[in-house]
């Protein structure tokens, strides 16, 4: 109800009619690189006031003063020596400015403070969207998803260490309602070897997530929101090599460059990384059984290791008359994963293990004024292949100590003895095109296709083919086609983006198994629906400064194959069963100031999902089925706020609150909280930093970082006896780094301690995660 | 200039304003006071769905007031209903833990190891339980057991048997049934085929008690799955020591549709269902074969439930959807008399108990709430009694302490 009245707010707000002055004065300029050529995302400021903005994409600027004065204009960007010239503006008369900028190979953190870069400005758009730059990490040893549970509206719940499970959720949605892009490329079905609780840092240059509302260029049924992760889009040649060792015998490399040769136009990109873990961390206070009893009593994990490899080629030619960007590439990875625990900590396994690897070609095309001129076409297509091997053959019963406390050959150690090889083919088809209507208005096609088919075998001692699952493969296509019309309006001050998807879900399963009412029937089924789902995104700047923002988008998540005709064994058919729905509504603000050379930004907002026909299991017994059920609101409310002081200090500090609510009036806890589910968390990051400290162009710094989730329960809120309700606990956890640069960047050393005060943590209920741990990183980085 | 700015900054103000002003939806306790009886003679068990989660909550009395799991109740974390003298008892992953019950509190008392996998747990008397292992990986069936003396927390015997009938392409075998009488325990089990289904025969394996030998084991065909899907659905009644047992033959499970549901009878002194015996109770309910459960109400009677075809329609219906009709059984001469009560809903359930020539039936009805009625056997009256409020659906009722 709050959100309408802020969007009517926001309304009356956009048709005042803002006079200019007639004290007026235009300032414009060119900003150009030594080669020539414009230089975009240029922060362009008048010291000692709050004008500013950033450079065009072809390197032009504008800016308008309302009163007369003496000025210093300051130009400044990552990678180039920043500029300044003084000047005196009088009315009527227009100034213009033209900058050379030179190369500088300074190291990051400095640009990110002065700078308006691409990330910042992903920021100013309509959408409700967390830019992360991944460049200030690159000395660290987080992985991607760590970087994500560091940023307001995301909460990731791991079971373990490096390679564990985990559970993404934003602003209360989680699992399936989110997807994950790289480059725009959807990832669900890569497989768990290029999963984001591995991929280093190193491999991304910024994250892109989008909160509820996700723009025609992601083609997914993303109903709670999607993260995108683009890889360094740097043209020039670079070299990115890393390792690092650290406590639970963990080794993590990385390997990213460029090389490309401006005649030819030739390009090559390459990246891999390779991680090793043993995660023999300590787990306090696990019981053991000892002489008829069980008493409690810390040991080491011992079936827990993680390993994963991934490297990716591509080559390429670069602005030829027929494609600006033309690559062919090849990824291959594989990880190979053992399996500590069941759903508790005290159902423990010694050999349960898992293994896959993914293989995917590539081709990539890109091209402006492509056939017309202001139509810009990308092509994005592979065909790939995944697969995942579960092995559980063990007929011995494992204890905390490592030891075999029984042996029962009746089952293995999560079930029934099982060699389960489980292979997904799949291709897609992604393209997009841009057309530019005019310097205001813009027109956005996105029609993504992910189709394949999977297939699961237990090979266990050659068993019995005829009752398995997916031993016939079933399929499932997804097309989802997106237009949206973008437009600048009001020099600028204000962007709106109204967008139109259609999703197209196609399944198919030759053995669904139906329960018609008179006993289960087994048949071919296939089932082809489509769905229409819209929204918009529009923010206002009210001032350079500051702005307002507002989104709202009815989303759709599609049914997997297996919800809608089960897996011909023991989950059933359920054709009737539709996608998962939700309206979803944002509003926030945003304000940046910067002064002298300190920069302050604080961003807000608040949201509305009101969620329906969630797909939920019923179980039970042999058979079990999927069906809609569920009605959920959620509101919340996501806050952020960062500052910096030249490249000597950086702060940011982000907070998240949510209100999950059963809304269900057929459920006997109407109204309750939305159980097992973080609602509160928040996140403090600080950052001291000195260049020039024992030699020229070196640099160390210091980061601490904490994070806190408040406790909640594992079951409704409002039933049971209160003190014999479980929870999970309040976690505080505090991680350090030190690190020092030489050579502008060039070699890199960091130390960092994670969970430094050894605080026994949990996201799952009685999964402990690792408690202290250290690690040394090196890292060289040419350019 | 200068009024248009104060202007702007007003607006944005409102704007800011309103956006932060969250609707906070205030958490209503929809029920005002509940008065539960004092004390835990009774104990039920109700839960909520998605997510689900059950409550034990107790009361001094079935017969007038409220249970409320609003607030009040320990929460169970799994599906075990092993309820004595005011002990809980939990059996799994090859531990069996024993809690004491004091004021809406489960504390451990004490856990003990078990062989096996601990899936099926029985009791033997007061005093004994035995736990049951599974078998999946045919055609191995040596089923390993536990005798424990819960007073003490010991075991008494433990071991394993031997079982027939699965063959090498075959998934698994399910106990079904476990019930003490004159020196011998008799097992009753299904064995699954490589698909869903059930074969469709009745397994019946007797075993000299407590010595746990001399297993002999026989079959029948003229129903299959004798005793029932789940071990907290009793599915046997003793008259005049002989044993009759239900069989499930419902969609729900196992699958046998070309058998009827029945009652098999294990006579005095035999270890066979006897040939000249045979309750059809599919032909005098015009087919049908949804029976689940049988509670022994004394002098040869028992009371079943049986679900209404026309009503179960879809799978969500054995658990969402109120399909159950409450039926007295005269087992001597095979008769059925429906009983007046308002249908009640989820399979997965045991929300009879018998004592003192009463019967306790807590119906879950979406329509008309959650009541404990009272059937007494002798007059055949049925009275509305305890009402339990805040949950979805009651599956479980019994004695807790004295």
């Amino acid at each position: 109800m709050h959100a309408r009245r802020f969007l009517v707010s926001l309304f009356f707000l956009l048709i005042f009619v803002f006079e200019v002055s007639a004290q007026s004065i235009k300032i414009s300029g060119q900003i150009n690189g030594e080669d020539g050529s414009g230089l975009p995302g240029v922060s362009v400021i008048l010291n000692k006031t709050s004008i500013g903005t950033v450079s065009k994409s072809d390197g032009s600027f504008d800016l308008t003063l309302t009163k007369e004065g003496s000025f210093t204009i300051s130009v400044s960007s990552v990678g180039y020596i920043s500029q300044s010239k003084e000047f005196h503006a009088k009315s009527g008369r227009e100034v213009k400015f033209n900058f050379i900028l030179k190369s500088d190979s300074r190291n990051m953190d400095e640009a990110l403070i002065l700078g308006k870069t691409e990330t910042q400005q992903i920021r100013e758009t309509g959408f409700n969207v967390n830019a992360i730059d991944i460049k200030r990490f690159a000395n660290s040893n987080r992985d991607i998803n760590q970087v994500l549970n560091a940023t307001s509206g995301i909460r990731i719940r791991e079971n373990g260490g490096l390679g564990s499970d985990f559970n993404f959720s934003m602003n209360g949605l989680s699992g399936r309602q989110v997807k994950f892009f790289i480059d725009g490329i959807p990832m669900e079905n890569f497989g768990g070897a290029m999963s984001l609780n591995n991929i280093p840092v190193n491999l991304a240059e910024r994250i892109e997530v989008y909160k509820g509302v996700v723009p025609v260029e992601l083609g997914a049924d993303a109903l709670g929101g999607a993260v995108n992760i683009v890889t360094a889009q740097n043209t020039k040649k670079y070299l990115d090599a890393s390792y690092s060792y650290g406590s639970f015998n963990t080794h993590r490399a990385s390997l990213n460059g460029s090389f490309s040769d401006e005649k030819t136009g030739f390009v090559v990109n390459a990246s891999g990384f390779y991680n090793y873990a043993d995660n023999n961390y300590l787990m306090k206070g696990v019981e053991v059984g000892q002489n008829g009893a069980f008493i409690k009593k810390n040991f080491r994990r011992f079936n827990d290791g993680f390993h994963s490899a991934m490297g990716q080629v591509e080559v390429g030619l670069r602005n030829k008359k027929w494609a600006d960007l033309l690559m062919i590439g090849l990824l291959y990875s594989d990880q190979y994963k053992e399996r500590q625990t069941g759903v508790d900590q005290d159902m423990v396994y010694g050999q349960v293990h898992s293994y896959g690897h993914f293989v995917m070609p590539t081709i990539k095309y890109k091209k402006e004024n492509f056939l017309t001129k202001g139509l810009t076409a990308t092509l994005f297509a592979t065909y790939a292949k995944n697969n995942t091997t579960t092995v559980d053959t063990s007929a011995s019963r494992y204890a905390w100590d490592g030891k075999v406390t029984s042996v029962n050959p009746n089952f293995g150690e999560q079930g029934a003895f099982s060699f389960y090889k489980y292979t997904n083919k799949f291709a897609i088809i992604r393209t997009n095109f841009t057309y530019q209507l005019n310097a205001n208005h813009a027109l956005g096609l996105n029609y993504n296709l992910n189709s394949g088919q999977r297939e699961g075998i237990n090979s266990y001692k050659n068993a019995d083919q005829s009752g398995n699952a997916l031993d016939i493969p079933n399929k499932l296509g997804k097309g989802i086609l997106g237009l949206s019309w973008q437009s600048n309006l009001l020099n600028d001050r204000l962007t709106s983006s109204v967008f139109g998807k259609h999703y197209r879900l196609h399944t198919f399963i030759r053995q669904a198994v139906f329960y018609n009412g008179s006993g289960y029937v087994k048949e071919e089924a296939k089932d082809t629906q489509h769905y229409f789902g819209y929204g918009a995104a529009t923010r206002f700047k009210l001032l350079e400064s500051v702005g307002l923002k507002a989104s709202f988008e009815h989303a759709y998540r599609l049914p997997e194959v297996e919800e809608l005709f089960g897996d011909g064994v023991t989950v059933l058919a359920n054709p009737k069963l539709k996608p998962e729905e939700s309206d979803n509504i944002n509003a926030g603000a945003y304000f940046t100031k910067s002064f002298d050379q300190h920069k302050l930004t604080i961003e807000a907002s608040a949201f509305s999902r009101s969620a329906k026909d969630f797909i939920n299991a019923v179980p039970g017994g042999t058979f079990s089925s999927y069906t809609n059920i569920g009605k959920v609101k959620i509101t919340g409310i996501d806050g952020e706020v960062k500052y910096s002081f030249k490249n000597l200090v950086f702060a940011n500090f982000n907070a998240s609150y949510t209100d999950a609510a059963n809304v269900d009036k057929q459920s006997a806890v109407y109204k309750d909280r939305i159980p097992n589910q973080p609602w509160l968390y928040a996140n403090a990051d600080l950052g001291l930093g000195k260049n020039d400290v024992f030699q020229k162009s070196d640099r160390l710094q210091f980061n601490w970082f904490t994070q806190y989730v408040h406790w909640f329960y594992l079951t409704w809120p409002s039933r049971g006896y209160e003190p014999g309700k479980s929870r999970i606990p309040s976690q505080l956890i505090h991680n350090a780094t030190v690190s020092y640069s030489m050579q502008n960047g060039k070699y890199n050393i960091s130390v960092e301690s994670r969970n430094m005060f050894d605080e026994l943590a949990y996201d799952n209920f009685r999964l402990q995660k690792p408690g202290r741990s250290f690690n040394v990183k090196l890292r060289y980085f040419l350019r | 200039m200068k009024g248009l700015n104060k202007t702007t900054c007003l607006s944005v103000m409102m704007a800011l304003c309103s956006m932060f002003v969250m609707s906070c939806s205030d958490s209503d306790d929809d029920n005002p006071t509940v008065e539960t009886p004092d004390g835990d003679e009774f104990v039920l068990v109700g839960s909520v769905t998605n997510p689900a989660a059950s409550y034990l909550l107790a009361t001094g009395s079935l017969t007038t007031g409220s249970a409320s799991a609003i607030g009040k109740g320990a929460e169970l974390a799994t599906a075990s209903r092993l309820f004595k003298d005011g002990n809980y008892y939990v059996a799994t992953g090859g531990k069996l833990s024993k809690y004491d019950y004091e004021n809406n509190l489960l504390v451990l008392e004490k856990e003990i190891p078990l062989t096996g996998n601990s899936l099926y747990s029985y009791w033997i008397d007061d005093k004994t339980l035995i736990v049951w292992d599974g078998v999946a990986s045919a055609p191995k069936s040596d089923l390993t057991y536990n005798i424990v003396n819960v007073d003490a927390m010991t075991i008494t015997k433990t071991g394993s048997i031997s079982l027939t009938g699965l063959a090498s392409a075959d998934k698994a075998i399910y106990m079904s049934s476990c019930v003490l009488r004159g020196g011998k325990l008799y097992v009753a089990y299904a064995v699954y085929n490589s698909e869903w289904t059930s074969k469709s025969s009745s397994y019946l394996a007797a075993i000299d008690y407590p010595a746990m030998t001399n297993v002999s084991i026989s079959t029948d065909t003229r129903s299959a799955y004798a005793g029932s899907f789940s071990n907290v659905i009793p599915s046997t009644a003793i008259v005049n020591n002989d044993i009759y047992m239900i069989t499930n033959t419902g969609d729900r499970w196992a699958v046998t549709p070309d058998k009827p549901s029945a009652v098999y009878k294990i006579k005095n002194g035999e270890n066979v269902f006897a040939t000249d015996y045979f309750f059809d109770l599919s032909n005098i309910s015009d087919g049908n074969r949804e029976f689940y459960g049988l509670w022994d109400l004394g002098n040869g009677k028992a009371i079943t439930r049986m679900g209404k075809k026309e009503l179960l329609l879809t799978f969500e219906d054995y658990f969402n959807t109120d399909v159950f009709e409450y039926y007295v059984l005269d087992l001597v001469n095979k008769t059925k008399t429906k009983l007046a009560l308002p249908l009640d809903k989820i399979v997965h359930s045991s929300p009879v108990f018998v004592e003192n020539g009463k019967a306790y039936i807590a119906i879950s009805s979406g329509t008309e709430g959650h009541f404990v009625w009272t059937y007494d056997i002798a007059s055949g009256s049925l009275t509305k009694g305890l009402e339990v409020k805040g949950v979805d659906n009651v599956n479980w009722i019994s004695r807790f302490d004295d």
